[in-house]
């Protein structure tokens, strides 16, 4: 049986506020399925914190105190126009009211932001909104990590791993990566990649790609950025 | 024969009144029924005024002497007015309390101001039954006598809310007009709370953040930007407790849906309304009342304190709700619309 199907207007009631066990067995007596049926309340009565302490004093999200939240950054948002979770001006009014359960649902929607900084250039209130959204997103990603959509996670991680250890991107390398950490690789090797491939060598961006070198004393300069 | 004129009521608006009118060439007698001058900044020790954080001591003692030091202004406390005949442009007026006397004056200004909205008649905020239930104007006086504490167990509180338009804006207690300075005088609360408490959690919980003009920035988004309030949109709709916390239960109408939020202390920015004395006095005095209840004002663009009734003048809150720094310059208005008027019947 459906999950809260024994709900008569059933319709009236979203999917994640119906608990329901499918076997449950209480003193003894059998009451699985409808007969534990319960409906979480709506009402939010526990505002945690941790978000809001965290971002505040990040370097980027330190204007997040600036936010009256008058809603320019999602009236101009590229992504909020495609996307109807993506909200700035809720994503930062969830982290100063302690709505972390809300929070935690955009885990993976918040890294859609395509970084135009249309956001940040209207605000009225001087809030680098763009970096404040970035902060929020680290905080998602540092505190449910599995959230966040495997090929995001693994740009992600490409990107970070690229530039610690080499302190310089290169883009060849970095689709290497990616697919690699996807478990595509067999796209690596694809007519149009090949052929690609071969232009980098005649070229000499095949070198330049293969000893991508590193920047002078780039440990010390990469110790401070993995801190 | 110098004029004689009479300021009914001894706050900001009155005690600058009187000052004007005595530096004007009149005499004045000065009425107030406490046993003290200063008003609302006088009663609630205020401390720090809105919005330029100055003293208020420091300004009750500017006021305050500059009064008792003109030779032309009898300064009468705990005096009422207890009735007023009027003939030919004459107040035969009688005064009641420490004084009794019969007075004669050919202008009055009456600067009778305002009382707090009393939060006990809006049962939904369980002020009086929940201790850490306060209002702004005890908030001032915590913060004159002594650290902030919650009045349940006299700890420092970790959590602060603030619910704004407490008998402001609403039809259901009867006061359908704001009250125009709760807002920035609880951002000034809020920082000044800062300082004393650098870890609580500070919530606004408001349906407009009026900080009308300059304040916006100097008061609104400072006490955002430099004292981490948080505003949170939405009105509460009943204060419950709960494991001797107050619980807020609101909605939040920016993101929608229902909260319950318990706090240590609870502070409700409580209206003004015209005060008892204002509306005997509008009788006494023959004055119409404008809708809400304050002193009718003939031609408010023209004149602030121009009243309906010849020789009778208005300064500060009795005619509607008003800053510190606004009422003060009534009673400067008030007194050259006094001068205005005995100088042209002299002159006809």
């Amino acid at each position: 049986m459906a999950k809260g199907s024994g709900i008569i207007e059933r319709s009236l009631v979203s999917d994640d506020q119906i608990m329901e066990e499918e076997n449950l067995v209480m003193d003894g007596i059998d009451i699985s399925g409808r007969w534990n049926t319960m409906l979480k309340s709506r009402v939010h009565a526990q505002p945690k914190w941790e978000a809001w302490d965290t971002v505040r004093e990040s370097f980027i999200g330190s204007s997040i105190d600036n936010c009256i939240q008058c809603g320019m950054c999602t009236a101009g948002c590229t992504v909020a126009h495609e996307i109807s979770e993506f909200n700035p001006r809720q994503f930062i009014y969830w982290v100063r009211t302690g709505r972390r359960d809300e929070l935690i649902k955009q885990a993976d929607v918040i890294w859609r932001c395509v970084g135009c900084y249309i956001c940040t250039n209207h605000c009225p209130k001087g809030v680098n909104t763009a970096e404040v959204i970035e902060s929020i997103g680290q905080w998602l990603h540092h505190t449910v990590p599995d959230s966040m959509d495997p090929a995001y996670r693994a740009n992600h991680d490409t990107y970070r791993h690229q530039l610690l250890t080499y302190g310089r991107l290169s883009l060849p390398r970095l689709q290497a990566e990616f697919l690699n950490r996807l478990s595509r690789r067999q796209e690596l090797f694809t007519p149009e990649m090949r052929k690609t491939v071969w232009k980098m060598l005649r070229d000499g961006r095949g070198l330049r790609t293969l000893f991508i070198g590193r920047p002078r004393h780039w440990s010390r300069s990469r110790n401070v950025l993995a801190h | 024969m110098s004029q004689s004129t009479m300021v009914v009521g001894g706050g900001p608006a009155g005690l600058q009144a009187a000052a004007t009118l005595s530096r004007l060439g009149f005499t004045v007698t000065l009425v107030e029924k406490e046993n003290f001058l200063g008003g609302a900044v006088a009663r609630h020790h205020y401390q720090v005024l809105m919005p330029d954080f100055s003293s208020g001591p420091e300004l009750l003692q500017h006021l305050v002497q500059r009064v008792e030091k003109a030779p032309q202004i009898t300064v009468y406390t705990g005096t009422e007015v207890a009735s007023v005949f009027e003939s030919h442009d004459l107040f035969d007026i009688e005064l009641t309390g420490k004084v009794h006397r019969n007075i004669q004056v050919q202008a009055v200004v009456l600067a009778t101001g305002f009382d707090h909205f009393d939060p006990a008649r809006d049962g939904k905020y369980g002020y009086g039954l929940f201790p850490d239930v306060i209002t702004g104007a005890e908030l001032e006086d915590m913060l004159a006598k002594g650290p902030i504490h919650r009045p349940s167990n006299g700890a420092s509180p970790q959590s602060v809310a603030f619910i704004y338009c407490v008998g402001s804006r609403d039809r259901q207690v009867g006061n359908t007009y704001c009250s125009r300075v709760c807002c920035a005088v609880s951002a000034k609360q809020a920082m000044e709370l800062r300082h004393q408490l650098p870890k609580a959690r500070i919530s606004m919980f408001y349906m407009d953040v009026r900080t009308y003009g300059l304040w916006e920035d100097t008061l609104y988004w400072r006490s955002q930007e430099e004292a981490g309030v948080v505003y949170v949109k939405g009105r509460i709709a009943e204060i419950t407790e709960q494991q001797g916390h107050p619980v807020l239960k609101g909605e939040d109408t920016l993101v929608r849906g229902p909260f319950e939020w318990p706090f240590d202390l609870v502070v409700l920015a409580a209206g003004m309304e015209p005060s008892r004395g204002t509306r005997e006095l509008a009788q006494k005095f023959q004055v119409p009342l404008e809708s809400h209840g304050f002193i009718k004002r003939a031609s408010p663009i023209q004149n602030g304190t121009i009243t309906e009734n010849h020789g009778i003048f208005v300064a500060g809150t009795a005619s509607g709700p008003k800053a510190i720094e606004d009422s003060i310059a009534e009673g400067d208005v008030a007194g050259l619309a006094v001068f205005e008027y005995l100088k042209a019947r002299v002159t006809l």
